[in-house]
Parts: structure tokens; C-alpha cells; sequence
């Protein structure tokens, strides 16, 4: 399911922003214009895509949110929205107004939530209000960047807020050349261990647990790997791929933290698989020939040839790269 | 029997005089389309219900299950709150009707385009205002989406029309989509006065009156002359007469030429997109009749 950015405009400043660089480079007054999301839409039905979602920066500060997701509804996708439940009165009373009465198998949303002891009180209200209102078409979203995480608040909003029974739980990863907060990948097994300790958590509340890109396999033992099986209901994954990223002025590329390695105009491509082939075949397959995985064991892991983990983020990688001779493909060098 | 469809106003005297006739009927407002429909299907055809309320937008007409299978053309002010066309979408698509939205308004080549990809029919209404105002770059970029789009949508006209109808052999007239050409539509008004467009119509440039002149119109003297009117063009090598378009477009916008120019370069594209749509149609397979 690709990413269509609405806007690059967002009302937080989280840490460990991923889109922070690609939003810092970008004018804040692209917005998603109504021709483009056209064009998208029709290159996603000819591509045979049944899903896609709108993000941003945050994207309920295009005006025309509420628009464009009837829109897209209407073209039979079904969307699923990122957002901080931040947002304006008059925009929430709209958005309650012609979204909160929509099935769930068409419409849904990822409220990214941060601890609320870091939140100011006004985000903190606002996001409560949303997940008030949304809730029964509501995801919560985790972004972890530090290895003393707390997530008892998550399991509290579901109960709170009759939330969907499910945690999207993202890893903040490097942007290569720049110097966000993410966990380093020494520090990576500690993130295991402490996520672990939360599995009676998530089994108790019956929450499952879905881990967005990046995580590799061998963070845990088999034990927990157990767990994970349990809790996570056999819906495990430990990959990294091109997730394809939308922006307004209808460039695309492969993720956020992605976001200067190969950027193309969404023109050259006439299908979306023909989108996923080139970040695969141009990005990811040439990275991972020099470097298989973010480990050194990744190169002989059977685990990875078996492709049931592609050996971690390659953000990691060619951060890795940047600090050497430029003697790898040019591809997996900062294209600018 | 003329094979001419007849475009008058709803008058029932006038409805009631024209017996076993093809008639397109000029309506003010939308209220009146089913008693439309029920007179005229009465002892003629219904061949469309040309609706023209520019106050009205999409989102504001009364949509109703008993207009359905009701041919209506409606040329309007424009979409109107996005969010209650939604509303009204699964309606809209059931019934037989085209949305016309002027050119002099840029953001209706957007609203049009949105239609159409929602599998509304819809067009672009030209009216009588020459050319001066329309932004023909824009009307280029609705009508590369209306002919080269690859994803399923609904037809753009006179975009369709053209490309469909195009002949190299012989002249294309657009404006049938506005039931405005002499060689298929005639006009009369309640008082039988007979014309060949609308605005000879309203200017009172009638070529016959009375109902019963209609079926020897092919011998009339003006009528005949009105199928050649066209050469005038080049008798006088007016500008048009050396545009590559003038097949398709056929001088309708001389008058304001001097203004803007830019529509001949939209029309040699529309002319390439024709041409591009009877190469793609000749490339399709053609079985035998069953």
C-alpha cells in the first residue's frame, strides 16, 4: 500500500522523525493538489492496488483532507490515515461530521502516539479527543527511539478509548548523512529484551503487536520468538522493503529515511509494481549486495536467504557507506 | 418524416402539436423533469431533457429514483460542496445524465475531471462567449485525460465526441453534444418558428415556420445554404481556414481569434488524440457477428 504525502507541514517535532530531513528540504506550501491525487488514483487502479495511505507531515492540515478521503473511498480503495490526532476544531468537526460513521473495512487510521509524560498537555488533549471520536477505526502507532521505552499508556488508550486491538510498533532508524535520534544497532538487543517484557502485557489485554520495517530476526532468542509468536497471533515479519512514498509535487521514492537515494518523478512509471521493481532492483538488491544485512552475520545467515528476515533497515547500511571510500555501486551513494 | 430531432422549450400546446417526433427539451429547472418525461413520451420520444440553471451546483440538485432512465443533459454553475456530491454519487451513477460546466471558470476543468474519474459523464459547455477567457492549456490537460487516461473513467465531452465521431473524410461537429447542429437538430420556439442553431433562435433568424415545414426542410433554400456555410472561411482565407484543426473545430471560435489565439493548438491536439483513438480502435480485434 503506497504512501501519499498530503502535505509536508507537521504540528510536532518528534526526536526521531524519519520524514524530518525530506520535510525540511521541502517548501511547507506543497500541498497535494486535487489533479495529482487524480492521477495517483488512477495509476493505483490500473496498478490493480486496493489500499492507500495519506500521511504527512500531518496531513488532517490539508484542507482538503476530508475531500480527498470521500474521494478516494469513492474510487474503491480503501484508505488508512497516519496522523497525531492533532488537529484544528473546525477540521476535527468535519472530519466527525463525514468520516466517523464509515466501516472500518474502508476506511482506518494510525494514531502515532508519544509517551505522554514528553507530550505538552494542548497535543495531549487534542489526540485524546481524536482517539475519542475515531477510536473504532483507530490503530495506535509506536515509534521507538530510545531503549528505555514505556508502553503501558498504549494498552491504557485501547481500554480508554476502545481502540483496534493492535499496536504498530516502528523502530526510529538513521537517515543516512543526518543525526536523528534512533537506536543504534549495538543497542538494538536491549530494545528486544525490553520489548519482550511486555509480551503478559500484550497477552493479557489481548493487544497484538505489528512490527513495521526493519526489525531483524535474530534480535531474538527463540524463546521469544515464542512469545512473539503467540501474541502477534503467527503474524510475524522482520523485513525491509520499498514502502513508496508520494510526495506533492508527485516525486516518489522508496521510504522516508530513503528519501535522497533515488528520488524519481512518479511520470517515469507507468504501474506501481513497475515502482516497487526499480527501488528494488536500483536500491535495495544493490545494497544488499554489499552489504547483506546490518550485521556481519547476516552475510551467511540461512534465516535471510530463507527470506524470512532481510537482515534489518538498510538505512543502517548506507549510513554505514557514507563513512567510507566511495568504492560500492554509485547507487548507494547520496544521489543529489 | 423529417430525421431531424426537434430542440423546443416544454410548452404543452406546442408538445402536443408535434406528433411521433425525436424532441430534446429546453428546461429551466430540474423540479419539472419527471412531468417532463410523462408529456412527452405521451404520443413523442424523449431524446434528452437539456436542463440550464447556472445558480444550481451538483451538490444541490434533487436527485430522485424516478429520474432514472430519464436522458437529462444539465449544463449548471459548477460541483458545489465536494462533500455532498459524495453523498450523491451512488444516485448520480445510476441515472442518464451529463454534467456541462463552462471554461471561463478554471477550477471546473478540475471538478470535471473529478467527475469523470467517479464515473460521472460530463463535459465542457462552450456557450456563445468566444474564446478570450478560456485558459486553453487547461482545457488541453482535461482533454489529454479525457482521451490518453488509461484508468477507467467516464467520457469528457465534446472531448469524446470528437475523437469517436472524427472522420478524416468529412467535417466533425462538436456541437451535436449541444444539440446544436443543423444537420441533426433543428430548433423551434412555442410559436413553430423554425432555426437551424439556438442562437439564431433567440435572434430570431428562423429559416421556416410551422411544424409542417419540418419535413420538406431539405428542400428549404437557407437550410441547404447553412451546409455550405463553412466555405465562407476560405473564400475569405480567414485565419482559420489555414489552422490544421479546422475539421473539428470548424471556425467556432474566429470571432474572438484576436483575443487568443491558443486555441489552435489545442484543437491540432485534439486532432492528434482523434487520430490516436482511430489507430488504437483499428488495432482491436473484430470478430464476426453471432
Amino acid at each position: 500500500m503506497p504512501n501519499i504525502l498530503l502535505t509536508q507541514k507537521c504540528v510536532r517535532s518528534c526526536p526521531y522523525c524519519f520524514a524530518q530531513k525530506h520535510m525540511d528540504e521541502s517548501p511547507p506550501e506543497d500541498m497535494m493538489t486535487w489533479e495529482n491525487l487524480i492521477y495517483i488514483a488512477d495509476l493505483l487502479e490500473t496498478s490493480g492496488e486496493k489500499g492507500v495511505s495519506l500521511l504527512g507531515g500531518e496531513p488532517f492540515l490539508h484542507p482538503y483532507i476530508v475531500d480527498f478521503v470521500l474521494y478516494l473511498l469513492e474510487r474503491n480503495l480503501h484508505v488508512n490515515i497516519f496522523t497525531s490526532g492533532i488537529m484544528s476544531d473546525k477540521m476535527f468537526r468535519e472530519a466527525r461530521k463525514f468520516l466517523s460513521n464509515i466501516e472500518p473495512d474502508r476506511l482506518s487510521f494510525v494514531c502515532n502516539v508519544n509517551n505522554p509524560e514528553i507530550s505538552p498537555s494542548s497535543e495531549l488533549e487534542r489526540t485524546r479527543r481524536f482517539l475519542k471520536e475515531f477510536g473504532r477505526l483507530t490503530n495506535l502507532g509506536f515509534n521507538i527511539y530510545k531503549n528505555d521505552f514505556e508502553m503501558d499508556f498504549l494498552f491504557q488508550y485501547i481500554n480508554e478509548f476502545g481502540l483496534k486491538r493492535h499496536i504498530r510498533i516502528g523502530l526510529a532508524h538513521p537517515i543516512p548523512g543526518e543525526k536523528n535520534v534512533f537506536i543504534k544497532k549495538e543497542n538494538l538487543p536491549q530494545f528486544a529484551e525490553r520489548f519482550i517484557s511486555y509480551a503478559p502485557m500484550f497477552e493479557r489485554f489481548r493487544v497484538d503487536p505489528g512490527f513495521d520495517c526493519g526489525i531483524p530476526l535474530c534480535l531474538f532468542s527463540d524463546e521469544q520468538l515464542g512469545k512473539l509468536y503467540k501474541i502477534n497471533k503467527g503474524n510475524l515479519k522482520f523485513g525491509c522493503g520499498p514502502a513508496i512514498d508520494i510526495g506533492p509535487d508527485m516525486m516518489v521514492w522508496s521510504c522516508f529515511p530513503l528519501s535522497r537515494y533515488q528520488k524519481k518523478s512518479l511520470y517515469e512509471f507507468d504501474s506501481l509494481q513497475d515502482i516497487l521493481q526499480f527501488y528494488h532492483e536500483n536500491l535495495h538488491s544493490k545494497v544488499r549486495i554489499e552489504a547483506s544485512g546490518i550485521f556481519e552475520k547476516c552475510d551467511t545467515c540461512v534465516h535471510r536467504e530463507d527470506g524470512i528476515c532481510t537482515g534489518g533497515c538498510l538505512a543502517h547500511n548506507l549510513t554505514h557507506f557514507m563513512n567510507e571510500a566511495p568504492i560500492r555501486f554509485r547507487e548507494v551513494y547520496i544521489d543529489e | 418524416m423529417s430525421e431531424h430531432i426537434l430542440v423546443c422549450p416544454f410548452d404543452e400546446d406546442l408538445i402536443g402539436r408535434l406528433r411521433r417526433r425525436a424532441i430534446v427539451v429546453r428546461a429551466a429547472k430540474f423540479e419539472f423533469i419527471p412531468h417532463i418525461n410523462r408529456v412527452i413520451n405521451e404520443h413523442n420520444k424523449l431524446h434528452c431533457i437539456w436542463v440550464i440553471d447556472r445558480r444550481k451546483t451538483l451538490a444541490n440538485i434533487p436527485f430522485a429514483e424516478d429520474w432514472l432512465n430519464i436522458p437529462i443533459s444539465c449544463f449548471i454553475g459548477g460541483l458545489g460542496s465536494i462533500k455532498n456530491v459524495m453523498n450523491k454519487l451512488s444516485i448520480l451513477r445510476k441515472l442518464s445524465i451529463r454534467v456541462f460546466l463552462s471554461p471561463r471558470e478554471g477550477r471546473n476543468f478540475r471538478d470535471l475531471m473529478i467527475l469523470s474519474s467517479l464515473g460521472v459523464n460530463c463535459g465542457v459547455f462552450w456557450g456563445n462567449g468566444g474564446n478570450k477567457e478560456i485558459d486553453w492549456e487547461l482545457m488541453n490537460d482535461l482533454m489529454h485525460y479525457a482521451v490518453y487516461s488509461r484508468a477507467k473513467h467516464a467520457a469528457i465531452e465534446p472531448f469524446d465526441y470528437v475523437v469517436s465521431k472524427y472522420d478524416p473524410k468529412r467535417p466533425t461537429d462538436f456541437n451535436s453534444v449541444y444539440f446544436d447542429n443543423p444537420r441533426r437538430y433543428l430548433h423551434l420556439d412555442k410559436e413553430e418558428n423554425i432555426a437551424l442553431t439556438q442562437e439564431d433562435l433567440m435572434r430570431g433568424n428562423f429559416i421556416s415556420k410551422g411544424i409542417s415545414s419540418i419535413d420538406s426542410i431539405g428542400g428549404n433554400q437557407k437550410y441547404i445554404e447553412s451546409k455550405t456555410l463553412w466555405q465562407e472561411y476560405f473564400f475569405k482565407m480567414e485565419e482559420c481556414a489555414s489552422c490544421p484543426a479546422w475539421r473539428i473545430c470548424l471556425g467556432k471560435f474566429s470571432a474572438s481569434l484576436k483575443q487568443n489565439s491558443k486555441c489552435k493548438d489545442f484543437f491540432s491536439d485534439l486532432l492528434d488524440a482523434a487520430d490516436f483513438y482511430r489507430s488504437s480502435k483499428a488495432k482491436e480485434k473484430v470478430l464476426c457477428q453471432l
